[in-house]
């Protein structure tokens, strides 16, 4: 996600990354990672965006989803490496697109590790929804 | 409660209400799983 911040700003949106461990620990991660300024990382270590945001919480989800294994076996053959976690293990994740308003016009809801949308997603719903908001 | 009430805290420990990060312009946001 990091090298296409230019193109969530090109597109008129911002981003933002939320995790839910500590902020210390969000700090180190948000350095690791490189991200440049523009980008706002936030935790919430209470969960209750995730929860509110409906995204799901599951240890099957995590360790027995057959679909997650093939990613993980798939992201190790293209050389990524999981660091060491720190954070909620079980807490899935999920990405939004909330308008001005408040109104979530899009919701990826993950499924366990590696489900996630691509950058071209984000920027097709970013981009919908400021069509549908009538934003220029 | 509404998802733009909850209050996060950013990478300093300082509070931010999450309404906040969509006040001005739409926002992609991502939340991830754990870090690491």
């Amino acid at each position: 996600m990091r090298p296409h911040e230019q193109e969530f700003a090109q597109g008129g949106g911002k981003l933002v990354v939320v995790g839910n461990g500590w902020p210390a620990m969000a700090k180190s991660w948000a350095q690791h990672v490189g991200f440049p300024q523009a980008v706002e990382v936030l935790t919430d270590p209470s969960r209750k965006a995730y929860d509110l945001a409906g995204f799901k919480r599951s240890r099957v989800l995590t360790l027995l989803n057959p679909r997650s294994v093939a990613r993980w076996v798939r992201a190790l053959v293209r050389g990524f490496r999981q660091g060491r976690t720190a954070g909620d293990a079980w807490q899935q994740g999920g990405a939004l697109v909330v308008l001005p308003s408040g109104e979530v016009s899009y919701r990826y809801v993950s499924l366990g590790p590696g489900d996630h949308p691509g950058p071209a997603a984000l920027l097709e719903a970013l981009r919908k929804a400021r069509q549908v908001s009538g934003l220029r | 409660m509404e998802l733009g009430e909850v209050v996060v805290k950013d990478t300093e420990g300082r509070d931010v209400r999450l309404g906040e990060v969509w006040r001005d312009q739409p926002a992609v946001v991502v939340f991830v799983r754990h870090y690491g």
